[in-house]
């Protein structure tokens, strides 16, 4: 079978490095990104199943980048990464077509069951 | 001078003084200033008394045993006098000994006074027939009244400097008048001794009977104006009476022969119709002239609308306007009922010498019967109806005469309570008029104010907020890299990906984990000592030698996450060595801030705020002068005059509570800076602050 491929945006690129080894561990095929027209540029040229996007970039919203690659990506999965806890936010995340938000500090064993049950359903 | 001036003065002194000496000790016998002004008063009068009696006597053996009596009176003025000083500037207990000391003394002049030793004899002296000669103990008499009298005065005057204003009025109008009097009273001594002066100041005794009687009316003392001011109402009217009466049965008589009975007649009936609009007029005449505080309170009052308007301090709202109305219509309690909606209650409000605190519930028929009339609700209105009698208990519970809503847009959002006045008198329509004004304005102040505390409190809360992000993401992520990197570490571990590797391999990553984690924990540290020196409440002002630039890098290290956040630059441009101020750092902080906060917000898109500081020479000397400038939208001219007033914003609806600038103001001032603006539209926005240099008291 196919390896699974994610990828992670997030602005702070020590923690992208870190979310990324983590998941090649897991066993998944892993492309990086520091900020957000560095992901629509990754997306669009990976097209990973899974993308795992913090929502403050330092240049633009992480709905911003579902909205800007959806259309080219139908069939990648995309899931919000959040520090901060807003009900509000998670509404428009699922408005924006993540289909699940998930908190930091990031649980590694957890994120790959839910990515597992994800990519099965 | 006529000779039958000093019987006349004798008993012109004599009315005076006992007409006030029992006024004061009925109005209130239980206060000891009343009592020792009554003994006061009385020692004069008699002696007055027995003066006149002995000016009409008309032999030698009379004379000298009226002499005797109405020196029983004078021993007696000087301790009396000492007596009512000490309970005026309440210092009772202090000379307590002195005054028994001399009323002792007093006493052993009474025992002598009937004996040669005190007065030897009477004898002719200029115009009097028998004017008395001094004994041998008189001389010692004369040294205890004039050094008793002396003494007292100075005590007042002693007192005078550490006394409210309020007493210093009343003391100020006793010393003039108890000094003339003392004064005037003592040119009856010179004829003892064979010195050839007429006691003439003799009527000045009365004089301290005038301003003792002013000073009761105008600044309260002994708290009996009503009665004084009834008195002499009564006493005028009596008087212009009895001169109509006198006028026209006289004059009938001498033009009519046996026109007794018609002047009778006419005087009955012109008496009859006048008294009534001249009782009016004295009232009012005496309203004018004696009780002018009174009369001026409207004028006091409606200022007082003008004025608290522009307060937004509950507090200071609350006991102002219990003060003034105590101040002006004296009322014997005055209290404000404030809507609690949490308790749906109208609870007193915590206000000045209160030592009962009203509640009463929103389900109350007192409460209802306001909703439903708007008015005010006064106590004689009750009615006698079952519904009258619940309304008079509640009235009575809370010891209100009246009962005024405060309306603010037809919701009932607190009550003023007035007790009885303490003159006894009722509230005149005119009252209830002001009254009804002053309410109107109170509850738009009260409602600004307490929209006020609000707004302050969402201010705190949103600064409050920002806080937190920044905790969130200062904290929050190096916490994630410290997190992953133990995952990862564990992770590899449980799956045996360490099996295969060399020792010396496995001990490089595992000191790569722990210096990234001890960077990521120092980060974390700093961050939160910074936030923490932030946000401690500032409870009071406390200046102390601060450096602006150390304040302004921990402001930035909190709001300057959130502005890269949204993408706006921060451009340093500051002057080294800056002069140290003396202000309160936290307070600077503030102000920091919610400029920064608010040239962020100014910004739309992409911008930088630029913070200059330097050296500025002012006239007041070294300054440190501050710049904050945008590169926002800018603000115009119109709104710019009106951007420190509190509530005043040109954020969009809901973005900001409009307080943050008024606040700044407020505590640039109290640091003695000075906040000045310049904003052009499309150019942006300057900040500027100065602050006097300042150096360690």
């Amino acid at each position: 079978m196919e390896k699974t491929k994610v990828a992670v945006v997030d602005d702070e690129i020590e923690y992208v490095n870190d979310l990324s080894r983590g998941l090649e561990i897991l066993g998944y095929h892993v492309s990086k990104a520091a900020s957000g027209s560095h992901a629509i540029e990754v997306i669009n040229r990976d097209r990973p199943d899974i993308v795992l996007c913090d929502y403050k970039l330092d240049d633009m919203d992480g709905t911003q980048v579902i909205e800007k690659t959806k259309q080219n990506n139908p069939k990648t999965i995309y899931i919000m990464v959040t520090a901060y806890f807003d009900e509000s936010l998670e509404g428009a995340f699922i408005k924006a077509g993540a289909v699940k938000v998930i908190y930091k500090p990031i649980q590694l064993i957890e994120l790959d069951s839910a990515i597992k049950a994800l990519i099965k359903g | 001078m006529p000779f039958y001036y000093f019987p006349f003065s004798a008993i012109l002194n004599a009315i005076t003084s006992s007409i006030l000496g029992f006024f004061v000790l009925f109005k209130n016998p239980k206060s000891p200033t009343n009592r020792s002004f009554f003994y006061f008063a009385f020692s004069v009068s008699f002696w007055s008394y027995a003066y006149f009696l002995w000016q009409i006597s008309n032999n030698a053996n009379s004379a000298l045993f009226w002499c005797r009596i109405l020196m029983a009176g004078a021993i007696f003025i000087s301790p009396a006098f000492l007596h009512f000083c000490v309970n005026l500037i309440n210092e009772r207990k202090r000379y307590l000994n002195a005054v028994i000391f001399w009323y002792f003394v007093s006493f052993v002049f009474l025992l002598l006074d009937f004996t040669p030793l005190y007065i030897a004899d009477v004898r002719p002296r200029m115009i009097f027939p028998y004017w008395p000669s001094p004994g041998p103990a008189f001389a010692p008499f004369l040294v205890m009244f004039f050094g008793v009298a002396v003494y007292s005065h100075v005590l007042l005057l002693r007192a005078y400097k550490n006394l409210s204003e309020f007493k210093r009025n009343q003391i100020k109008y006793v010393f003039l008048g108890t000094a003339i009097g003392f004064l005037g009273g003592s040119t009856n001594y010179p004829l003892w001794y064979d010195i050839n002066i007429l006691p003439i100041g003799n009527a000045l005794v009365a004089v301290y009977v005038a301003t003792i009687a002013y000073a009761i009316v105008r600044h309260q003392l002994m708290d009996i104006e009503v009665l004084i001011k009834k008195t002499l109402i009564f006493a005028s009217l009596f008087a212009i009476v009895l001169g109509i009466f006198v006028g026209i049965t006289v004059l009938t008589q001498e033009l009519i022969a046996g026109g007794r009975l018609l002047g009778l007649a006419i005087s009955s009936i012109i008496i009859i119709f006048s008294v009534r609009p001249l009782e009016d007029f004295l009232v009012k005449v005496t309203d004018k002239y004696l009780f002018q505080k009174r009369y001026d309170y409207k004028q006091v009052l409606k200022s007082f609308i003008d004025e608290v308007i522009t307060v937004l301090n509950l507090d200071r709202i609350v006991e102002s306007t219990i003060d003034l109305l105590g101040k002006t219509l004296r009322p014997a309690s005055s209290d404000i009922l404030l809507l609690n909606r949490y308790e749906d209650k109208y609870v007193s409000y915590n206000a000045l010498k209160h030592d009962e605190i009203f509640t009463i519930g929103n389900d109350a028929q007192l409460v209802g019967l306001l909703k439903t009339t708007k008015d005010i609700f006064s106590l004689e209105n009750a009615g006698s109806t079952v519904h009258g009698t619940a309304l008079r208990d509640t009235m009575k519970k809370l010891k209100a005469q009246l009962a005024i809503p405060l309306m603010l847009h037809d919701d009932l959002i607190g009550i003023m309570l007035l007790g009885k006045k303490k003159s006894d008198e009722t509230y005149t329509k005119e009252d209830l008029d002001i009254l009804t004004d002053l309410a109107r304005t109170e509850a738009v102040a009260i409602g600004n104010a307490q929209l006020f505390a609000e707004t302050a409190q969402n201010e705190r809360r949103a600064a409050i907020g920002t806080l937190a992000a920044g905790i969130n993401h200062e904290v929050g992520n190096p916490l994630n890299i410290i997190n992953t990197k133990m995952q990862i570490y564990l992770m590899s571990m449980e799956r045996g990906l360490y099996k295969d590797k060399e020792p010396q391999e496995i001990i490089e990553e595992s000191r790569d984990i722990m210096k990234t984690c001890l960077r990521q924990t120092t980060r974390i540290s700093d961050i939160t000592k910074k936030l923490s020196n932030f946000a401690k409440p500032s409870k009071e002002f406390k200046p102390e030698v601060t450096d602006i630039e150390e304040q302004l890098e921990e402001t930035l290290s909190v709001v300057g996450h959130e502005l890269e956040l949204e993408r706006i630059g921060i451009k340093r441009n500051i002057q080294r060595p800056l002069p140290k101020i003396m202000a309160d750092k936290r307070q600077i902080e503030q102000i920091f801030f919610n400029l920064i906060k608010n040239a962020g917000q100014a910004i739309k898109e992409k911008g930088t705020i630029e913070i200059k500081a330097g050296i500025s020479q002012e006239k007041n000397g070294r300054n440190v002068k501050i710049e904050i400038s945008d590169t926002g939208q800018g603000i115009p001219g119109d709104k710019l005059q009106k951007i420190f007033d509190p509530f005043y914003t040109t954020k969009a609806p809901g973005k900001g509570t409009g307080l943050g600038l008024s606040i700044v103001r407020q505590l640039v001032w109290r640091n003695k800076g000075e906040i000045k603006v310049q904003s052009k539209v499309g150019g942006g926005t300057i900040f500027t602050i100065t602050f006097p240099e300042g150096k360690a008291a």
